[in-house]
């Protein structure tokens, strides 16, 4: 009996070939430069190596070869698969804080009088190492005993975010740029949640209607879901240019509407076309949400007497609000990304970030207004992913 | 119970139903069959108002239905439908408490009632109550669609092909099920199905209907035995006589048996066959049970019955008490013989069925 169970889980992990691949990748990065130094914010820098930045650089090395032996170990069978799972998982993480650590640590190193307006920003070896540790982590999702591993991701985000809170990364470009203006920043962040925010909530309300009314109606659902898919594939930027001209002439038409605070550019356009793009994934989850409900499900419930209010309230809306919910939560994500294109007609956002860099060729302006875009839609999704998790009733598996 | 008039539904030119006149009684099984397209369901939805008549009326216990609001009306009436329609987001023991919650009763009284009924359609109440419909099989959802239907105690259950999407082994089990439950509650059940077999298993009533009329309305043994035209005729089928032995339960036919103990061979044969005996008699041993049978016929006088014994057991040959005569009929047929033991569900003799017997109940005509 034993030897036979091993067997076969032996079969079924070495398929799963992760923990190699990350290692891999890892190793791979220390032949890509580590940072780019530039003598100053807009001219093109060079890359350095890992060795090239300090001689401390064979701490970045270890979590490496530690992993390496484990997993080695792991293939000569003295260790479980669970263990060394387990252990790649916090070496891993061990890696992408160390990255961080020698990225900013670096960056405080080669600040020199020579150099006072030298910038150092991470180059695609340290990004690669990020995704190598990342590859590690998400080595052990099969197996993690949900605490641990949440325990094990927190602390290594934590980790990080210290070292930023700390002024620790102060000396990398991209902080720099930032803490020049801190207080834009914040501005932005705020006009970008509020776009996207406002456009999904519009999207929800004006999309829910929508599916619902597409599903009942046949006459509906044709030219409700022709108008939904054709906005999609309008290229963002071309949208929000198309409303400028109709806007201005309407505020024109109305100046009541000027009074109001609509114009032409700025955040009236970016809303509008924001919102139209939201309504697909809404539209669409929500008319698919009452195509799959079974209708034996409603028949039956009309049949011991509910009423059609009874209906809705404890049958179709609790079967339907997840698959709604997954909806929105793709609606969320997509209005986030789109909302960076918003500030090239006014509207603000962290998109003001990207098209000044742009604008001045400044790489680490760029990566200002892209990666808190970035982080924001992983945020976003994540958090929408448990609550849909936490609503969805038990009886209907995953959405 | 339930009287339906001129009962009537069209859908443009061709009615559904025409003009459907029927009574069932209280506490009667009515079921309803036909080919398809021949009325049966629409006549069916037309009692709880899931479809509106186009003119006709219904009346349950005295009451026109159509003066009823809906939700009031199907509250009172028990609805068990081919796809059982289960709420997939709520447990069992949620599921069958629907009904009770929509009229207001406190929740002890509704646990009470749920576990009752549980164990009523045999599903056991702490194992079952706190599934979810994607856990159970086809079988066991249906039993708990019929439990849902009986929670709150309709006086009148309305069953549309309520076990034919479960298959054909678990169906015959659900039927009797049904006709076990039924034996105990007495509701008034109109009943849906396209399954002959099913309908002569537990009706009390059958209604023929074709083209949106009925053909003939009557018990199965009549139906059987009398069929009232050509349709009805080749509806039915040729092998009306096997259908009509369904019905019969061994229990009901079953004569004494002529048993010989083991224990006791020579003095129990001799004793038989003075007696004027059978040809064959079943062997038994001290508990009852049955451990073979003995050619009497073929025993000459003074020879040691005990080299006429043939051994076998109840599998081979013995019919369990729950068996149709159909049943029986076909056993008799696939072993070659032309009477069988009866016995418990612990092997023990408790009866004996012939071939005669059975002729008997196929040239018998039901009383009108």
């Amino acid at each position: 009996m034993q030897p036979v169970q091993q067997v076969q889980r032996e079969n079924k992990y070495q398929r799963d070939r992760t923990v190699p691949l990350g290692i891999a990748v890892g190793l791979l990065s220390f032949s890509l430069s580590f940072v780019t130094f530039r003598p100053n914010r807009i001219a093109s820098g060079s890359g350095l190596f890992v060795w090239e930045v300090s001689p401390l650089f064979f701490l970045l090395v270890i979590p490496w070869v530690l992993c390496g032996s484990v997993y080695a170990l792991f293939l000569l069978g003295s260790m479980k698969r669970e263990r060394m799972v387990l252990a790649a998982s916090v070496l891993g993480n061990a890696a992408v804080v160390g990255v961080f650590l020698f990225a900013g640590g670096g960056a405080r190193l080669l600040v020199s009088p020579d150099t006072p307006f030298a910038r150092t920003s991470m180059a695609f070896g340290a990004w690669t190492m990020v995704l190598a540790g990342y590859i590690l982590i998400i080595s052990s999702v099969r197996i993690r005993r949900g605490r641990v591993g949440a325990l094990l991701s927190l602390s290594g985000i934590m980790a990080v975010a210290v070292l930023f809170a700390t002024g620790f990364m102060n000396e990398l470009s991209i902080v720099k740029e930032y803490l020049v203006r801190k207080d834009r920043f914040l501005e932005e962040l705020g006009r970008h949640l509020f776009l996207s925010g406002t456009a999904v909530f519009l999207g929800a309300v004006i999309g829910i209607p929508l599916g619902i009314a597409a599903f009942r109606r046949r006459a509906v659902e044709r030219p409700v879901f022709f108008i939904v898919n054709t906005v999609q594939t309008i290229p963002s930027l071309a949208l929000f240019g198309l409303m400028i001209a109709p806007l201005a002439l309407l505020t024109r038409r109305f100046p009541l509407l000027r009074e109001l605070g609509i114009r032409g550019i700025g955040s009236t356009p970016a809303l509008i076309a924001l919102t139209l793009y939201a309504l697909l994934p809404i539209v669409r989850n929500t008319y698919t949400s009452l195509k799959v409900l079974d209708p034996a499900v409603v028949e039956s419930a009309l049949g011991m007497g509910m009423g059609k209010l009874q209906l809705l309230r404890m049958v179709e809306i609790p079967i339907s609000l997840p698959v709604v919910m997954s909806g929105i939560r793709v609606s969320m994500v997509q209005a986030v990304g789109n909302t960076t294109v918003a500030a090239l007609i006014g509207a603000g956002g962290f998109g003001v970030f990207v098209f000044q860099g742009l604008g001045q060729a400044a790489f680490d302006l760029i990566l200002l207004g892209t990666l808190p875009v970035v982080v924001l839609a992983v945020l976003i999704d994540r958090v929408m992913q448990h609550f849909i998790r936490f609503i969805t009733p038990r009886g209907l598996g995953e959405v | 119970m339930i009287e339906l008039q001129g009962l009537t539904k069209r859908y443009g030119e061709k009615p559904a139903v025409d003009g459907v006149d029927l009574t069932v009684p209280k506490g009667e099984v009515c079921v309803l069959i036909g080919p398809s397209g021949c009325g049966k369901t629409t006549t069916l939805k037309m009692i709880n108002r899931m479809l509106e008549p186009t003119s006709g009326s219904v009346y349950v216990n005295g009451k026109d239905v159509l003066r009823v609001k809906p939700e009031t009306l199907r509250r009172s009436m028990g609805y068990v439908i081919q796809y059982v329609g289960l709420f997939p987001h709520m447990r069992v023991a949620e599921n069958i408490g629907v009904v009770p919650g929509l009229l207001g009763w406190e929740k002890a009284r509704i646990a009470k009632r749920t576990d009752e009924l549980l164990g009523l359609v045999g599903l056991d109440p702490p194992v079952y109550r706190d599934k979810f419909p994607r856990e159970l099989s086809g079988g066991e959802a249906q039993r708990v669609g019929v439990a849902r239907a009986l929670a709150a105690d309709p006086p009148l259950l309305l069953m549309d092909e309520p076990f034919g999407a479960v298959d054909p082994l678990n169906r015959m089990v659900l039927q009797n099920e049904f006709v076990r439950i039924q034996r105990d509650l007495h509701k008034t059940v109109v009943f849906v199905t396209h399954d002959l077999d099913e309908a002569i298993r537990v009706a009390d009533s059958i209604v023929i209907m074709r083209e949106g009329r009925i053909v003939q309305h009557d018990t199965p043994e009549r139906v059987l035995a009398g069929p009232a035209n050509k349709f009805v005729h080749d509806f039915v089928g040729q092998d009306r006589a096997l259908k009509r032995l369904a019905r019969y339960g061994v229990r009901e036919v079953m004569t004494e048996p002529a048993v010989v103990r083991s224990g006791n061979l020579a003095a129990d044969a001799r004793d038989l066959k003075l007696k004027g005996g059978p040809r064959y008699a079943w062997v038994v041993d001290d508990e009852g049970r049955l451990t073979g049978w003995l050619n009497l016929g073929g025993l000459a006088d003074g020879t040691d019955p005990r080299g006429a014994v043939t051994e076998t057991d109840a599998s081979r040959i013995g019919l369990g008490c729950d068996a149709t005569l159909r049943e029986a009929l076909s056993r008799m047929l696939s072993e070659g013989i032309r009477a069988m033991p009866v016995v418990d569900e612990s092997q023990k003799v408790i009866g004996e069925i012939s071939l005669k017997e059975i002729e008997k109940i196929t040239e018998r005509v039901e009383p009108a």
